[in-house]
């Protein structure tokens, strides 16, 4: 028989566990217009600045860290397996966002769009309520899933040079 | 209504090994036990069972709250639930509400006060190791003194009703392949529950236990095997290739048949091409079986869409009625009527899978009565006299990456969210939805994670403006009735009610009450967050209540696409009950 409670029901905080997470440079100004999809169609609006001068990171030599990816799992089951499944290939409620799902709707456009996108629309309903961090994590692993390579620097949704990065194929798997 | 004393008793043992905030439980005194004549004609203050009653009407005969009077509704009590997907039905017997929620949490609350008298939260595995589909728990069961409900790592459980202790659980296995999203149905002692196999790598099946303890009594697999019966309708697709049919819609019972009722679903991936059952009918799928509660013998069968390849899950509830038989063969949208004379049958009805079209049966024999469609719809070409279906070639998914349009879409026509069937209309009143899709088979090869393995455009039907849509439709006509439309989908259950109204929710967040002839919003409300709830209706001293939850929407996602669309905002699930106001 399994174990269950006994009488007593514990009110189980629902940590997501990010707290130990490296923190990223954030606005408040650019979270608050995130956080309304009614006036602001969900993108955020002045991101930290970006270094203007520094070259645009290609997308294949990593634009996130694998550490980062991985700690993302908890809140992304948390927030998003629902939808779009525990291996994230969708369910009959949510659509897959790997392989050619994201390949057919993303290959051409930039970085930076579809991390605003995922910003300001999801979870579906409650766009723009996670923390910038947690974005950030989930973001990078969604690239991972996607076969595009980990490198040695956190992505942060919050810089400029995403607008100049747009998706190609990624890699061929090895 | 009695006035009730809830024995407080604390949780002592609980509080001695478990750190942190701790709820007392209280139990609930003489606890009047469920029958199964209370399931099929319940007193009138109560909702005991999924449907209200075995047959699956969603119908109260409650009468109080009208037309006339429904903009007097007022908020009498709401309370906080469990996050996360909530399409929870409110059940009440004996003065006390009973309802599971995500997470396996089940409550016993106080109708009158809304005060929690005992909650079972179950221990589950770490969700990354179950299948997300069993965070939905549509309904729990009553029967005698237990409640029963269908865990998301696929145990049958029976708790205590007056304290909702475990009283014994069983476990089905397969998790996390397979679950159970609508909750089981408890018929002379018997608890039959089916299974959400969208992700199972096999097919699934229903299954009946022993209501006393536990003990599987029975296990109906849908998918043949190899040389049993239908083994060689499925195209040349090996036994090890037949994935994910199950059955995971609103069971029913009829009493006077004594049989219960319910469809399975189709087979994954959608293209047959990928499934390696090219022309394959797939026997198993998509069908009606009338089933002997004790035994899970098959009395009838009846498949109502052949050689899927469009996840158009034949599983929703059949609504079980008397009714004159004399279906128009004008009515909008028929499509074919059996060889019947107006004659009264018990039939089994309604709008069994996503396509919309609307079946009737007799209940007895599955003798074919009529056949209608209601959305859009180009997946059926044609239906004989008999009820044979010949699907439309020219959308079955045959070239992988080619895009096709088909109506309706993987959410219907109509989805999970059951009909409601009024005694005093003869019409039963069903959720649909005016989607369509460019469909293609995804180039990846198909896992079971992948599910159906497609990509989906969604667009609204042509001809329509609005996506959600009720159509109250004639039992005895085939006529449709009225068609009211709202501009979001409509993935909200609904309720009638002896008042003449229906009570449904919204993905816009409205609550709102249509006057049952006209087809029109009489009242509407706001709650906080998309209205996806099951609503219910039942009396606490001598006072109609209308409950609903709120909160997360599984389907959010894929309803989205209407540029103007309202604020929708899913999350912070609620109960929410509602009178008009009192002394």
């Amino acid at each position: 028989m399994r174990k269950v409670h006994l009488l007593g029901a514990v009110i189980l905080l629902a940590g997501v566990g990010f707290a130990a997470a490296p923190a990223l440079t954030f606005d408040p100004g650019a979270r608050v217009a995130q956080n309304d999809p009614l006036h602001g169609g969900g993108a955020p609006a002045a991101p930290a600045p970006a270094p203007s001068d520094a070259a645009a990171p290609a997308l294949n030599d990593g634009i996130y860290t694998a550490e980062q990816a991985e700690r993302a799992w908890e809140p992304y089951f948390a927030e998003c397996a629902q939808c779009h499944g525990n291996t994230l290939r969708g369910t009959p409620g949510g659509p897959r966002i790997v392989g050619s799902s994201f390949r057919n709707k993303w290959v051409g456009e930039s970085v930076g769009a579809f991390s605003d996108w995922v910003r300001g629309n999801m979870p579906a309903g409650r766009g723009g309520q996670l923390p910038i961090q947690v974005y950030a994590d989930l973001l990078a692993l969604i690239f991972q899933e996607n076969g595009y390579p980990a490198g040695d620097t956190e992505f942060d949704p919050l810089n400029e040079v995403w607008a100049e990065v747009t998706f190609t194929d990624p890699p061929p798997a090895e | 209504m009695k006035l009730r004393l809830r024995n407080l008793f604390l949780a002592t043992a609980g509080m001695a090994v478990l750190a942190g905030p701790v709820l007392a439980q209280n139990t609930i005194a003489d606890y009047e036990p469920v029958t199964d004549e209370m399931l099929a004609n319940p007193p009138a203050g109560e909702w005991p069972i999924y449907r209200r009653n075995y047959q699956g009407w969603g119908y109260s005969p409650l009468d109080a709250i009208t037309p006339d009077n429904v903009s007097s509704l007022t908020l009498v009590w709401s309370r906080a639930l469990e996050s996360g997907s909530n399409e929870d039905t409110p059940l009440m017997h004996d003065g006390v509400i009973f309802i599971g929620t995500t997470n396996d949490v089940i409550q016993a609350i106080d109708a009158a006060s809304g005060s929690l008298i005992w909650e079972h939260r179950r221990t589950l595995p770490d969700q990354s190791e179950l299948n997300v589909i069993g965070q939905n728990k549509r309904s729990i069961a009553l029967y005698d003194d237990k409640v029963y409900f269908m865990s998301q790592d696929n145990f049958v459980v029976a708790l205590d009703a007056a304290t909702g202790q475990v009283v014994w659980e069983s476990d089905r296995g397969d998790s996390p392949d397979i679950t159970n999203s609508n909750g089981p149905i408890v018929v002379q002692g018997v608890v039959i529950a089916g299974s959400s196999c969208q992700f199972a790598g096999r097919g699934c099946y229903a299954t009946g236990h022993d209501a006393e303890n536990g003990e599987e009594l029975w296990r109906h697999n849908f998918i043949p095997g190899p040389g049993e019966p239908g083994d060689e309708t499925w195209g040349g697709a090996p036994f090890e290739s037949r994935w994910m049919t199950g059955s995971w819609g609103g069971y029913t019972y009829d009493p006077v048949t004594g049989l219960v009722y319910y469809g399975s679903t189709g087979a994954g991936p959608a293209s047959e091409t990928q499934r390696g059952s090219p022309g394959g009918s797939m026997a198993g799928t998509n069908t009606r079986f009338a089933v002997n509660p004790l035994t899970g013998d098959i009395v009838w069968q009846h498949q109502v869409l052949p050689r899927d390849n469009w996840d158009q899950e034949c599983t929703y509830e059949g609504i079980i009625v008397d009714t004159p038989v004399n279906p128009n063969p004008n009515a909008d949208g028929m499509l074919a009527v059996g060889n019947v004379s107006g004659e009264t049958r018990r039939v089994v009805t309604g709008v069994p899978c996503k396509t919309g079209v609307a079946w009737t049966f007799d209940a007895a024999t599955g003798e074919f009565l009529w056949a209608k469609e209601t959305t859009e719809q180009n997946l059926i070409a044609s239906i004989d006299t008999a009820g044979m279906v010949s699907v439309n070639e020219d959308v079955i998914l045959e070239v992988v990456g080619q895009t096709y349009f088909m109506c309706p879409t993987f959410l219907g026509g109509r989805d999970w969210p059951p009909a409601a069937y009024s005694p005093e209309t003869n019409a039963f009143y069903v959720p649909l939805n005016n989607w369509c899709t460019n469909i293609s088979a995804n180039e990846d090869e198909p896992t079971p994670a992948d599910v159906y393995n497609t990509t989906d455009e969604q667009v609204i039907a042509p001809g329509h403006e609005n996506v959600g849509r009720i159509d109250a439709i004639s039992v005895e006509t085939g006529d449709t009735l009225w068609s009211w439309e709202t501009r979001n989908g409509l993935y909200a259950p609904v309720l009638a009610t002896g008042g003449g109204l229906l009570f449904v929710g919204g993905m816009d967040r409205h609550f709102r009450a249509i006057d049952m002839a006209s087809g029109t919003t009489v009242w509407e409300t706001r709650l906080p967050s998309s209205v996806g709830g099951h609503p219910t209706s039942f009396e606490v001293d001598g006072r109609q209540m209308i409950a609903i939850t709120s909160g997360g929407a599984l389907v959010g996602a894929f309803a989205e696409g209407l540029d103007d669309s309202p604020d929708r905002v899913s999350g912070n699930n609620a109960l929410f009950v509602f009178a008009l106001p009192g002394n």
